[in-house]
């Protein structure tokens, strides 16, 4: 959960953009290249589920306004 | 010439000549100049004509005592006084004539009834002349006054009347106050019209000091003989030529004086005059009660007239107010109903905008999170073809020396490399290097 609360969507997606101008870069063994992709994907996953939950938040909430 | 009589001769001829000539009796008419009454019971008078006051005709008179007292109580009970110097009266006389004493008349009888009528006569005269004079209703034109406090009265301190109406006064139910002062006067006899006349001009003298509201006349009790005062004519003058008006009370055996007659009111005993007097009192005590009733009713009324205005007044400032209520109640309701609308209106308005802005925000929402969807499709992307297991699963190795690309490095012969295929890590050294042509 405090993982959750401690997420930071733009922290992730300077992150995310950092490790892929990394990757382009090209001058990582492999290991460190896989570990990065890793890490990547995983803040990817975060992002696009805190994205969902962002929208569902709005739609919640205009929704409750509504009634 | 005749011989010479004698004085006695001449008297003797005179006797005889009137005793041939004259009836033995006459009835005359005379007024009685003096009288006066003798020790052996005669009475010797002289009797007189009057033409405009002088004596035109004069002879002695004279009553013998034996036929005086019969004459003299005959008369008294029937004309109510005794015979008396000045007196009109009708004689039966016989002429004497005496030689030593000369003329004279014995009086055998007097007729009291011409008496009686002479006084009427003269009662008549008094009255006419009064009337003439205009005298007769002089005091009755005073207002009697409406509570006669102050009283002037004229009687005898001795007299039983006095005293009834001092009893009387004194004495009333209601406890009224009557001030009397007393003038005395002899209320009867010869004196009697000297002195009540002094005693009213002894009123008249402290009329000022003593503010008297009224004069009394007061006699009562004693014999109804010598009343004659009271129908005198300068009597009758002073009482109607008072300052005050006169209440007379003489006593009620006879019909009415003269004195009654001029004064302004007349009852016929002291105790009525006194109740008369009292009768004044009680008469302004019920005008002001019924003063009092016309002011309590009038009152009354008048409450009940400002009641009815104060409750008129009431209902008109009631019905007032509730218009004005009810005035502002439309008002408050009209502006109610427009607040209502109005904020309908504006939360209308508010409403849409809220919509729009609502739709806005959705949609800058949407786009934001299609623009980070897209956004991370692409890093996503990036990341799968950035994967070095992306062209591994293609067929593609990648070389490394000491964890380094070998496209970024020199090679060397002799260096040792690692190439990574899909499943496999394979060691290798370097023999030759020679420049891809492709």
């Amino acid at each position: 959960m405090s993982n959750k609360d401690n997420f930071s969507y733009d922290k992730s997606i300077s992150r995310i953009e950092e490790i892929v101008s990394q990757l382009e870069k090209d001058d990582k063994s492999i290991d460190e290249l896989s570990s990065l992709v890793k890490e990547a994907s995983t803040l990817v996953k975060a992002c696009k589920s805190k994205l969902r939950m962002t929208e569902e938040d709005i739609l919640k909430a205009f929704g409750d306004e509504e009634q | 010439m005749q011989s010479p009589l004698s004085l006695l001769e001449l008297n003797q001829l005179i006797q005889q000549s009137l005793d041939t000539n004259l009836a033995p009796s006459y009835w005359i008419i005379a007024e009685i100049g003096e009288f006066r009454d003798s020790p052996r019971g005669h009475a010797y008078l002289e009797l007189v004509e009057k033409s405009d006051k002088s004596i035109i005709a004069k002879i002695r008179a004279n009553i013998w005592s034996y036929t005086y007292r019969g004459i003299a109580s005959r008369f008294s009970s029937i004309t109510g006084q005794n015979l008396k110097a000045g007196m009109k009266v009708m004689a039966q006389v016989s002429v004497q004539f005496h030689e030593v004493y000369g003329l004279s008349v014995n009086i055998k009888d007097i007729d009291p009834n011409f008496t009686l009528g002479e006084k009427a006569r003269k009662r008549q005269e008094t009255i006419d002349l009064l009337t003439k004079e205009g005298l007769m209703d002089l005091n009755k034109q005073f207002l009697l006054p409406k509570v006669p406090q102050k009283v002037a009265i004229i009687s005898s301190a001795n007299a039983a009347g006095y005293g009834d109406f001092i009893n009387q006064v004194a004495h009333n139910r209601n406890d009224y106050k009557v001030h009397g002062k007393l003038y005395q006067a002899t209320m009867q006899g010869d004196q009697a019209v000297q002195s009540l006349i002094m005693a009213i001009e002894q009123v008249e003298a402290d009329l000022i000091k003593e503010n008297f509201d009224l004069m009394v006349i007061i006699r009562g009790g004693g014999a109804q003989l010598d009343l004659d005062c009271f129908d005198d004519y300068q009597l009758a003058k002073t009482i109607a030529c008072t300052s005050l008006p006169v209440v007379t009370g003489i006593g009620h055996e006879r019909d009415e004086s003269i004195a009654d007659m001029v004064a302004h009111t007349k009852m016929k005993t002291p105790t009525a005059v006194a109740e008369f007097i009292l009768s004044g009192f009680r008469n302004y005590e019920e005008l002001l009660e019924t003063y009092f009733k016309q002011i309590e009713r009038h009152v009354a009324y008048q409450l009940q007239k400002e009641d009815r205005k104060i409750s008129n007044l009431e209902h008109f400032l009631k019905s007032i107010a509730q218009n004005e209520i009810q005035r502002g109640k439309d008002m408050t309701r009209m502006l109610e109903q427009r607040i209502t609308s109005q904020s309908q209106h504006i939360l209308k308005l508010k409403y849409k905008e809220l919509l729009h802005l609502d739709s806005g925000i959705k949609k800058s929402v949407a786009n934001i999170l299609n623009n980070e969807q897209s956004r991370l499709n692409t890093l996503n992307k990036d990341l799968q073809r950035l994967d070095p297991y992306t062209f591994l699963k293609k067929g593609f190795t990648r070389t490394e020396i000491k964890g380094k690309p070998i496209n970024n490095l020199t090679l060397k012969d002799g260096d040792e490399l690692i190439t990574y295929t899909l499943s496999k890590k394979i060691k290798s050294t370097v023999n030759s290097i020679e420049e891809n042509e492709q």
